[in-house]
């Protein structure tokens, strides 16, 4: 919970969030062959509380699953600021971490963390359905013992992500109706 | 007096792997003009391989196809040994082509899944990904890893197969031959998909050859061309299978087409487990961090479980690949083909159509 | 003789290509000047019979300042296959589009404009296919350094840079070994 005084009411809310987090159905990279194995019969992800949502307004979590080119960063970005508090982002995979295989293509972002804050991430190249659940298993950690603020970094940190979203994109940078400051970003 | 509305079909398709958005114009609910929009997911391959050598190359090859790596690894292997005259032994050839059946049997699982759930019929993805696994399963014993496997390398295999490794192939062959009229039953019967899919979408034959469609839709108009039959590779000459057809060339068409290869690929792994030879499994590169390749170009296709897979590899003499121009099948089917194959249908079914033609936004911009 | 050998002899008579050779069997390699171009793919597909078109490729020779556009043609009943290739200036590269004999076409050539610079005078619709807001010179052209566009407008993460000399970094640490 986003308060700086937690209390009973925020222990028993992130219980309760813990146990249905809802998944923003999005593959975004070749890390997505690796998903429909985990919410399916064998890997079962739902036992967890895990289901899939159709939009950003219904979702909890967003799985950036691979690498990004800048033209799915803006949108995925768009899809972020769309999503309501508290919200959380799992990262998949090598690309996510330092470029991965992809280091010298001029097309994939090479640190996710500048442009959008990230909760856990899971190294592998395809993780395995099982590492993903750890992942997610930690994440569950993370949410109980209220470290799990992500949001209001990206709150308070606003300038710095704008700026360095403007690198990337250049003049062309997302419009703000989604994430509109008196004076504008 | 009704007018046109402009809707985006976004990025994140149900069924489809990948992503790619469809920009229609409609009346009502049927589709008056449609224009795809493509460039999510490139990575730029083919400047990438023109950085390394060719036995660094081999481990980025695969991720260009997404659900089915292992023609791409089997192009370029061939590709560089076609330049370069490297021989093959009669083993890796055969090991090679179990690795290929069995990934297109996954890949078929995998669209079967695709097609199901875009058509609204839930329950069969959860059985057909739950399936894929067990042959999952045999390719993590094998190669160590469940997707991307980098295991044919020019030269051969890289690894000999396990001790036991033909028994448990077996095994797994018995239990999906036994879970298929199951899915008929659930899926290729039902009245639901039929009254869907009968009509949807029809290619007539001449259009086909003139659009240069190839792989399932090709031969679900009643034309009989393989590429395995055509200009065969490896040990395909040797091998005994039927190529199918349809007639009707609709989306019904199509699935009946993929759902009877599937047991033709049946029936050429339990052809291989019985004949596969002794040998050697591979053919040792001299020099292997320093191996300049001869200058020649060529160009080498597979069948995949969506179509005709070119390469087109050009090499002049020094230790890096000059140009290599990946062709995968869904570059013809899912830009100019699909836009003619949305006006006229109905909203409802983009996403079935998109499923049947084959279209994987990975491979076509790579 | 076979079908390809014929077939060579006879397209060496009407078009008389600078270079044409084998370089595998069933598939035949000849290149042509640039008017002959449209020609020899319409005999092929008309007389001939080579109705499939199965790619259009383009390669870079920066060392002789020339482009290379390759045509790759099947035949579906003889099973041959055969690529027409043409050389074409590299600083003003243009060229006439051959959309209206196969629709496919159009695809490839916007590619290859993208990435390649070359201009096709009568495409119905060069616009951006694969890049968004590209501002940069035609990435696939040999003289563009993906590295050092990479080392300009992407960050890498710090720490760890001794694993991106991993040669070095494992010799180090195998010498320190050995001394204990």
């Amino acid at each position: 919970m986003c308060t700086d005084n937690p209390g009973v009411w925020e222990y028993i809310a992130n219980w309760a969030r813990k146990h249905s987090i809802w998944v923003l159905a999005y593959g975004t990279g070749c890390g997505a062959i690796e998903m429909p194995p985990t919410m399916t019969s064998r890997y079962d992800a739902e036992r967890f509380g895990l289901r899939g949502a159709a939009t950003p307004r219904q979702a909890d979590l967003l799985i950036v699953s691979g690498y990004l080119a800048t033209k799915t960063l803006k949108r995925v970005i768009r899809t972020y600021e769309q999503m309501y508090d508290p919200k959380y982002v799992l990262a998949l995979g090598s690309c996510t971490i330092n470029g991965g295989m992809y280091w010298d293509s001029y097309n994939t972002i090479k640190k996710l963390d500048l442009y959008i804050p990230v909760d856990v991430y899971v190294a592998g190249c395809m993780p395995r359905p099982e590492a993903i659940i750890e992942g997610i298993i930690a994440l569950q950690k993370r949410i109980e013992e209220g470290r799990a603020e992500g949001a209001k970094k990206y709150r308070e940190n606003i300038e710095w992500y704008k700026k360095n979203q403007r690198e990337v994109f250049g003049d062309e940078m997302l419009p703000d109706y989604t994430w509109n400051f008196e004076g504008g970003i | 007096m009704s007018k046109v509305v402009k809707i985006f079909h976004g990025p994140q398709h149900p069924g489809i792997t990948g992503n790619m958005s469809v920009e229609l114009d409609l009346i009502g609910e049927t589709i008056v003009k449609a224009k795809t929009h493509v460039g999510y997911l490139h990575r730029a391959f083919e400047k990438l391989v023109e950085r390394r050598t060719a036995m660094q190359a081999f481990t980025i090859v695969c991720r260009i196809c997404v659900p089915e790596p292992d023609p791409n690894e089997e192009n370029f292997a061939r590709a560089i040994e076609d330049i370069t005259g490297l021989e093959v032994p009669e083993r890796a050839k055969w090991i090679r082509v179990l690795v290929l059946e069995l990934s297109r049997l996954a890949a078929y699982h995998l669209w079967m899944g695709g097609q199901a759930g875009s058509t609204g019929l839930y329950t069969v993805p959860q059985w057909a990904v739950g399936y894929r696994d067990y042959i999952l399963d045999l390719f993590e014993e094998l190669t160590g890893g469940r997707v991307y496997h980098m295991y044919i390398i020019p030269g051969g295999v890289r690894r000999d197969l396990p001790q036991g490794f033909l028994d448990r192939v077996s095994e797994v062959m018995d239990l999906i031959e036994s879970k298929l009229p199951e899915f008929d039953r659930l899926f290729f019967d039902n009245a639901v998909f039929k009254k869907r899919a009968i009509g949807t979408a029809v290619i007539d034959p001449e259009t086909a050859i003139e659009r240069g469609v190839v792989g399932p839709p090709l031969r679900a108009c009643g034309i009989a061309s393989d590429v395995r039959r055509d200009a065969p590779y490896e040990v395909y000459d040797k091998l005994d299978f039927d190529v199918i057809t349809e007639t009707g060339g609709d989306v019904y068409a199509r699935a009946l087409v993929r759902r009877r290869e599937m047991e033709q690929s049946i029936k050429i792994i339990r052809q291989i487990i019985k004949y596969i030879p002794d040998g050697p499994y591979r053919t040792k590169i001299p020099y292997p961090m320093n191996w300049k390749l001869k200058a020649g170009e060529t160009y080498v296709k597979t069948e995949s479980a969506r179509g005709e897979f070119g390469y087109y590899m050009v090499t002049d003499g020094s230790e890096y690949i000059r140009r290599m121009h990946v062709r995968g099948p869904a570059y013809v089917h899912g830009i100019s083909l699909l836009e003619d194959m949305l006006e006229g249908a109905q909203l409802a079914d983009v996403a079935m159509i998109m499923n049947s033609l084959g279209t994987c936004p990975p491979e076509i911009e790579r | 003789m076979s079908y390809i050998e014929e077939l060579k002899d006879r397209l060496e008579g009407m078009f008389s290509p600078e270079k044409s050779y084998f370089p595998r069997e069933n598939l035949l390699s000849i290149r042509v000047s640039n008017s002959n171009v449209r020609g020899a793919l319409a005999h092929l597909r008309d007389v001939e019979g080579f109705k499939h078109f199965v790619m259009l490729s383009c390669v870079d020779w920066l060392e002789d300042g020339k482009f290379e556009l390759v045509y790759i043609v099947w035949h579906p009943e003889k099973k041959v296959t055969v690529m027409v290739k043409t050389l074409i200036d590299r600083d003003n590269a243009e060229f006439h589009s051959l959309h209206d004999m196969w629709r496919q076409l159009c695809t490839y050539e916007r590619e290859i404009w993208e990435m390649y610079g070359v201009n096709f005078i009568g495409h119905p619709r060069l616009e951006p296919f694969i890049l968004e807001d590209w501002k940069d010179m035609p990435p696939m052209r040999r003289d563009f350094d993906t590295l050092h566009y990479v080392n300009e407008h992407y960050e890498w993460r710090e720490g760890r840079e001794e694993s991106y000399q991993p040669r070095e970094y494992i010799g180090e640490v195998f010498d320190e070994w050995r001394k204990k």
